[in-house]
């Protein structure tokens, strides 16, 4: 039986919302400045329940090609976040090794993880990633 | 982490009586302040009796937390501010050292309390800060050059951790063996990425100088006419001077003000001019441009670290539970100048 309204994602908002609206107004200094990193917090866990999953499948997807080996279905969310740990590990040993350092595949992977590097950003601070893209598209 | 320290307000009397010879001590109004992830500052007001007579002190005490590991420690960081201190470099003055843990459950010592804001961001936007927006760049390169030149054998700082060889390579394997800690539960290949490209990419060249460790706009102490002190020497060690050229440079503390890379204040040329005019030593753009990518990549190894350090150990600070999730920024960044 699914939970009652309102839905987690609307219950963090609301929390959220209080604590921009009337707490951080409302109040000065260290109090204040943590009331600020709370309802981000509580932002970034939002986005988190929201597409988390999308993005550990879209982790497993890209380092599974990158790194040339066969893709396997993930039955549970937890199987799908084993997969992407044991993936990282794999492409953590080749680029110690080296076979990272040198082109075509060094550019492959630097392409590989910014994606999964601004996938993370959506959840953990788009307003950063936003920034981020406007000066690269702009000029660096 | 918080070991309130107002539960032990007659022991710190005790201690400060005994230290500073007088007859009456009486601490009162503690209060935490803020900006504190690896240490604990508490600020207090000192009535200290003796046969002079009575005075009054706003004092601050500095205090280690049970699990962090620093460069220097507390006894060293002591040290390195009175030595400081005495060269006239702005810092507050540092009285009294404490590294028994018996008292307060960590090493601390005491140091004045020097009145102003510490607030980054209020720099970069009140309006009262408008001719200070103006000097605190200038002024933190001239007193940046001179922490560099800090003598350390005429003030006894040979303790300080200092390298072998490169202080580059020293400083990416320092960082390197912290990230292996939990490198095998939490992969990074950007900061494999990093590492490789860092190794590869030392400088040839370096010079020597006392290296702050974490020179940066959130650890000034300013008011409406400037800097008035410098915090938090437990990053102290010897090593190559444009490491904390480079580390000044980093975007967290840019604010958004992004087209002044030095801390949200000034451009690149105008902080290496001030520091070339106050030091006399010509500042090599390649070389800081090494050191930004290393402060980037330390900076996300710390980030790790915290993150890690909030889920083992629980304090109740939001502050380093929401500092994990800053890790995927600096690696876009790493992205951004090694990719």
């Amino acid at each position: 039986m699914p939970q009652d309204s309102p839905a987690a994602t609307d219950l963090l908002d609301v929390v959220a919302l209080f604590l921009e609206h009337e707490i951080i107004p409302s109040t000065e200094g260290g109090v204040r400045f943590r009331a600020r990193v709370a309802a981000n917090t509580l932002r970034i866990v939002a986005r988190e329940i929201q597409r988390g999953e999308r993005h550990l499948r879209d982790e497993v997807n890209i380092l599974t090609e990158l790194l040339g080996q066969a893709q396997c279905p993930a039955a549970t969310l937890e199987d799908l976040s084993n997969q992407a740990l044991a993936l990282n590990r794999e492409l953590c040993e080749r680029i110690r090794a080296g076979n990272a350092d040198a082109d075509p595949i060094r550019t492959r992977v630097v392409h590989a993880m910014r994606k999964l590097v601004e996938s993370k950003l959506a959840i953990a601070n788009p307003a950063y990633l936003e920034t981020d893209r406007n000066l690269r598209t702009g000029n660096r | 982490m918080s070991l309130e320290p107002e539960k032990k307000i007659a022991v710190l009397e005790s201690f400060i009586a005994k230290q500073g010879a007088y007859a009456d001590v009486r601490l009162e109004n503690f209060a935490r302040m803020s900006g504190g992830v690896s240490h604990e500052m508490w600020s207090f007001d000192a009535t200290l009796g003796g046969t002079a007579g009575r005075n009054s002190r706003k004092l601050v005490l500095r205090l280690d937390p049970t699990h962090e590991q620093t460069y220097t420690g507390r006894w060293g960081e002591f040290m390195v501010m009175r030595a400081a201190y005495r060269e006239g470099i702005p810092v507050p003055e540092v009285l009294w050292l404490c590294e028994d843990s018996a008292l307060l459950g960590g090493p601390f010592f005491i140091m004045e309390f020097v009145n102003g804001e510490t607030i980054a961001r209020r720099l970069l936007r009140d309006e009262c800060y408008v001719q200070a927006r103006e000097r605190v760049a200038e002024q933190m390169a001239e007193i940046l050059a001179r922490i560099h030149r800090i003598d350390v054998r005429r003030h006894g700082l040979e303790f300080l951790p200092a390298p072998a060889h490169s202080a580059a390579r020293e400083e990416v394997f320092r960082y390197q063996e912290i990230y292996r800690q939990f490198s095998a539960d939490d992969p990074h290949p950007v900061l494999e990425l990093a590492i490789r490209w860092l190794l590869e990419h030392h400088p040839r060249s370096e010079m020597r100088g006392v290296v702050h460790g974490d020179y940066r706009l959130g650890n000034v102490v300013y008011g409406p006419e400037g800097v008035r002190a410098i915090l938090d020497f437990e990053g102290a060690h010897v090593g190559d001077p444009m490491e904390d050229v480079g580390w000044i440079m980093l975007r967290p503390w840019r604010y958004g003000e992004e087209h002044k890379p030095v801390a949200g204040l000034a451009s690149r040329e105008a902080f290496y001019a001030a520091y070339e005019r106050a030091s006399g030593i010509p500042v090599d753009p390649e070389t800081v441009r090494f050191w930004e990518i290393f402060g980037n990549f330390r900076w996300a190894v710390i980030t790790m670290r915290d993150g890690r350090a909030y889920s083992q150990w629980r304090p109740p600070s939001i502050e380093l539970a929401s500092i994990g999730r800053r890790t995927a920024e600096s690696e876009l960044e790493l992205l951004n100048l090694i990719g």
